[in-house]
C-alpha cells in the first residue's frame, strides 16, 4: 500500500473516531451510575445498571412525548411531501415570470428566526383555542416542511431530462401522469434526501416547540431538556439515557432511507 | 397512415419569430427530411407537428384532421428523441409497453406487440435491463420499438443518430432506411447531416433561417439547387463560388473576374448583359488538363494538395477566391506545379448575385414540383 494510501485511510479514521466517540461515550454513560460518570479519570468499565433507561421509559411524560413527536414529525412531513412535491415540480416545469420570487419567498420564511415566527403563532393558536395541540403543532411545522421540501425538490425536478417527459406526453399521458409516472419516481433518488432532511429538522426543532407547548402537545426535545432542570444535582446517566432513546427514530429512519437509496443507486449500475 | 399538411405554420417565442411561414405538404408513405444548420428552426418545426411546442399562426392537418390544439397523444404520431428519453425507471420492456398501457391494452395483446417489435429490432435479450445497462445504439433501438409499436400513422425523429458514433450512426441509419421499407409509415426526420438526408429522404426539406430554401429529391437539391444557400451547404468539400461578370458575345455569354475568362453558350442560363453573377462548381466537377484552352479552362498554381485516399483535392486561387478541385490521386500535381482545370458548361451552377437564387431556366426537374409552387412566396 502506497503512503498516501495509508495517511488518507489515518485520515479518514481519525474523522470518524472524533464522529462517533461522543456517541459511543453518550451511550456507555446511559448505562453508568453517576458514581461511574463524575470521575476524573474516565471508566470504560464499569457495572452496567439499566436504571436510567428504566427511569426515562417509564416517565409517561417521555411516552407521551414520544407520541407527540412521531404524530406531529411524521404528519408534517406527509403533509410537506403532499403540498411541497406538486409545488417544485410546478416551479420547476412550468416557469413564469412569478417563479424566481416564488422560490426566494419560500426560502425567506428560512430567514426569519424561529422566535419571529413562534411568537405571532402563539397569539393565533391561543386565539383559535388550539395553543399546545396535535394541530397547531402539524400545521406549524407543515409550513416548515413544506417550504424545505420546495426548495430541496425544485432542483431535484429541474433535473429530470426534459425529453423523457415530453416522450411521456407523446405516448398519450397528461400533466399529471407525467409527474406521477415519470417526473416523481426519476427524481426520487434525491427527493428521499430531502424528505429524510426535513424530517430530522422537525424531529430536533426546539424552539417553536417550546413556545408553542406547555403540556400534553410536547414534544421529546423539550421532555429531554426538562430533565436536565431537576436541580443542582444533575442526573447525567439519566440525561444520557434520554439523549440515546432520542437519537434512536431518525437514525432508524435514516438506515431505512440509505438502505433504500443504495438498492435504487445499484439498480442502476450492473 | 396519413400525410401531414402545414398552412402558413408560424412560431414566434415573444417578440421573436423563429418560423415565420411554414408550407409544407407530406404524402402519405413519404420520408421526408428537414435539413439545415443548427438554430434554423427545423426541430422547432418537428415539434410543433409533435405538439410539444404551440402554433403560434397556420394550420397543421395530420391524416386530414386539424390537429393544432391537440394533445401530442392524439396526433397519431410517435417521436424519436436525439437523446433516447427511454424512462430511466423502468425496463426496456415497460419502456416499450408504456405508451399501450395508457389504452388500456390487453396484457396478452401488450405481450404479443412488444415481441414482435422486439424482434424486429434484435432487443430480446434486454427485455428486463434498465435504459442505462444499455450502449447508446441500443437505447436508440429501444426508442425506435417504443415509436413503432404504436402504430403511429407519422414517425417523428429529431436528430435521432447525432449522439451515436459515426459508425454505429451509419448502421442505424441503414436500420432506419430498412424500418421505413418494411412499414412504410411516413416520416419526418430532423437532421443537420447532409449524408444521413441525403440517404434517407425521399425529400429533402432544406430550411435556413426558418424558411424553405428549397424543397425536392436528394437528387435534384445536390444537381440543382436553387439558391447559393443550398448550392454551399450541400456537398462535402462544399462548393466553390466565384464573382463574375457577364457580357454578352457573338455565339453566347463570357464570364469575367479576376484570373478567369469562361465562354458559353449560356442556353440554359436566364443571363442579362453585366449582369453581376455568383458562379458555383464542386470540387468534383474541375477536369485537370495538360494544355490551356482559351474561355474553357482555368489556370492557377497548386497551393496544397491533400491526400483523400483514391483522389486528392488540389486547394488553389482564382483572384483572391480558394478554390478546391478532386483530382484523381494517379494524376496529381505537386505543390507548387501549375495547373489547368476544364470547366464544363453543363457542370457550373450560376446564381444571381443579388437575389442569391438561381438563373437556370426550365430544366430543374423540381421547378415541376407542386410544393416548389408555394416556396419563397
Amino acid at each position: 500500500m502506497k503512503a498516501s494510501h495509508i495517511i488518507g485511510k489515518a485520515f479518514l479514521a481519525l474523522m470518524a473516531f472524533i464522529v462517533l466517540f461522543p456517541i459511543f461515550w453518550t451511550a456507555l454513560n446511559a448505562f453508568k451510575v453517576n458514581a461511574d460518570i463524575l470521575v476524573t479519570t474516565p471508566k470504560f468499565v464499569f457495572e452496567p445498571t439499566f436504571d436510567n433507561i428504566a427511569y426515562v421509559l417509564s416517565r409517561n411524560s417521555v411516552m407521551a412525548a414520544l407520541t407527540n413527536s412521531l404524530v406531529i414529525s411524521l404528519t408534517s412531513v406527509v403533509i410537506g411531501i403532499a403540498l411541497g412535491l406538486p409545488a417544485a415540480y410546478a416551479v420547476a416545469r412550468y416557469p413564469n415570470r412569478w417563479t424566481e420570487e416564488i422560490q426566494f419567498f419560500v426560502l425567506s420564511l428560512r430567514f426569519l428566526p424561529p422566535v419571529a415566527v413562534a411568537i405571532p403563532l402563539m397569539v393565533i393558536w391561543l386565539n383559535l383555542g388550539l395553543y399546545d395541540s396535535w394541530t397547531a403543532m402539524i400545521a406549524t411545522y407543515s409550513l416548515l416542511t413544506i417550504s424545505i421540501t420546495i426548495w430541496l425538490a425544485v432542483p431535484a425536478f429541474q433535473q429530470v431530462p426534459k425529453a423523457i417527459e415530453e416522450a411521456a406526453r407523446v405516448d398519450g399521458y397528461g400533466a399529471y401522469a407525467v409527474f406521477l409516472k415519470i417526473a416523481l419516481p426519476v427524481a426520487m433518488k434525491t427527493l428521499i434526501g430531502a424528505i429524510a432532511f426535513s424530517f430530522v429538522l422537525i424531529w430536533n426543532e426546539f424552539l417553536i416547540a417550546l413556545m408553542l407547548t406547555t403540556g400534553k402537545a410536547k414534544t421529546l426535545p423539550i421532555v429531554a431538556s426538562e430533565m436536565s432542570q431537576v436541580g443542582m444535582d444533575v442526573p447525567w446517566g439519566i440525561l444520557n439515557a434520554a439523549v440515546i432513546l432520542l437519537s434512536i427514530p431518525p437514525l432508524l429512519l435514516l438506515g431505512l432511507l440509505s438502505g433504500f437509496m443504495n438498492s435504487m443507486f445499484s439498480n442502476k449500475s450492473r | 397512415m396519413a400525410g401531414i399538411v402545414c398552412k402558413h405554420l408560424n412560431k414566434k417565442y415573444g417578440e421573436v419569430e423563429v418560423v415565420p411561414d411554414f408550407n409544407l405538404e407530406v404524402e402519405d408513405h413519404e420520408f421526408v427530411v428537414f435539413l439545415g444548420p443548427s438554430g434554423c428552426g427545423k426541430s422547432t418545426i418537428l415539434r410543433m407537428l409533435a405538439g410539444l411546442e404551440d402554433i403560434t399562426g397556420g394550420e397543421l392537418s395530420i391524416g386530414g384532421k386539424i390537429v393544432n390544439d391537440a394533445e401530442p397523444g392524439d396526433r397519431g404520431i410517435a417521436m424519436v428523441f436525439q437523446n433516447y428519453a427511454l424512462y430511466p425507471h423502468m425496463s426496456i420492456k415497460d419502456n416499450i409497453a408504456f405508451g399501450l398501457r395508457r389504452l388500456k391494452t390487453s396484457k396478452k395483446e401488450i405481450n404479443e406487440r412488444v415481441d414482435a417489435v422486439t424482434k424486429m429490432l434484435g432487443l430480446e435479450p434486454y427485455l428486463d435491463r434498465k435504459p442505462t445497462e444499455l450502449s447508446g445504439g441500443q437505447q436508440q433501438r429501444v426508442a425506435i420499438a417504443r415509436a413503432m409499436i404504436k402504430t403511429p400513422d407519422v414517425f417523428l425523429f429529431d436528430e435521432p443518430l447525432s449522439n451515436l458514433d459515426a459508425k454505429l450512426r451509419a448502421h442505424m441509419r441503414y436500420e432506419i432506411a430498412r424500418l421505413h421499407k418494411e412499414l412504410k409509415t411516413t416520416s419526418v426526420y430532423v437532421t443537420h447531416d447532409q449524408m444521413e438526408a441525403m440517404t434517407l429522404a425521399d425529400r429533402i426539406v432544406l430550411l435556413n433561417a426558418g424558411e424553405i430554401e428549397q424543397v425536392g429529391s436528394p437528387e435534384e437539391i445536390y444537381d440543382y439547387p436553387e439558391t447559393l444557400f443550398v448550392a454551399g451547404f450541400i456537398g462535402t468539400p462544399s462548393m466553390s463560388f466565384l464573382d463574375l461578370d457577364v457580357s454578352k458575345t457573338s455565339d453566347g455569354w463570357t464570364l469575367s473576374g479576376t484570373g478567369i475568362v469562361l465562354e458559353i453558350a449560356g442556353e440554359q442560363f436566364a443571363l442579362n448583359e453585366n449582369a453581376k453573377v455568383v458562379m458555383g462548381i464542386r470540387p468534383s466537377k474541375f477536369h485537370l488538363v495538360d494544355k490551356p484552352i482559351h474561355g474553357k479552362t482555368v489556370t492557377s498554381r497548386a497551393e496544397f494538395v491533400e491526400f483523400h485516399g483514391d483522389e486528392v483535392l488540389v486547394g488553389f486561387s482564382i483572384g483572391e477566391t480558394q478554390i478546391t478541385a478532386f483530382v484523381k490521386a494517379g494524376n496529381r500535381p505537386q505543390e507548387g506545379d501549375t495547373v489547368h482545370f476544364a470547366v464544363e458548361e453543363n457542370e457550373i451552377h450560376l446564381f444571381d448575385k443579388k437575389s442569391e437564387r438561381t438563373l437556370r431556366q426550365g430544366t430543374s426537374p423540381s421547378a415541376a414540383s407542386p410544393v416548389l409552387a408555394e416556396v419563397g412566396t
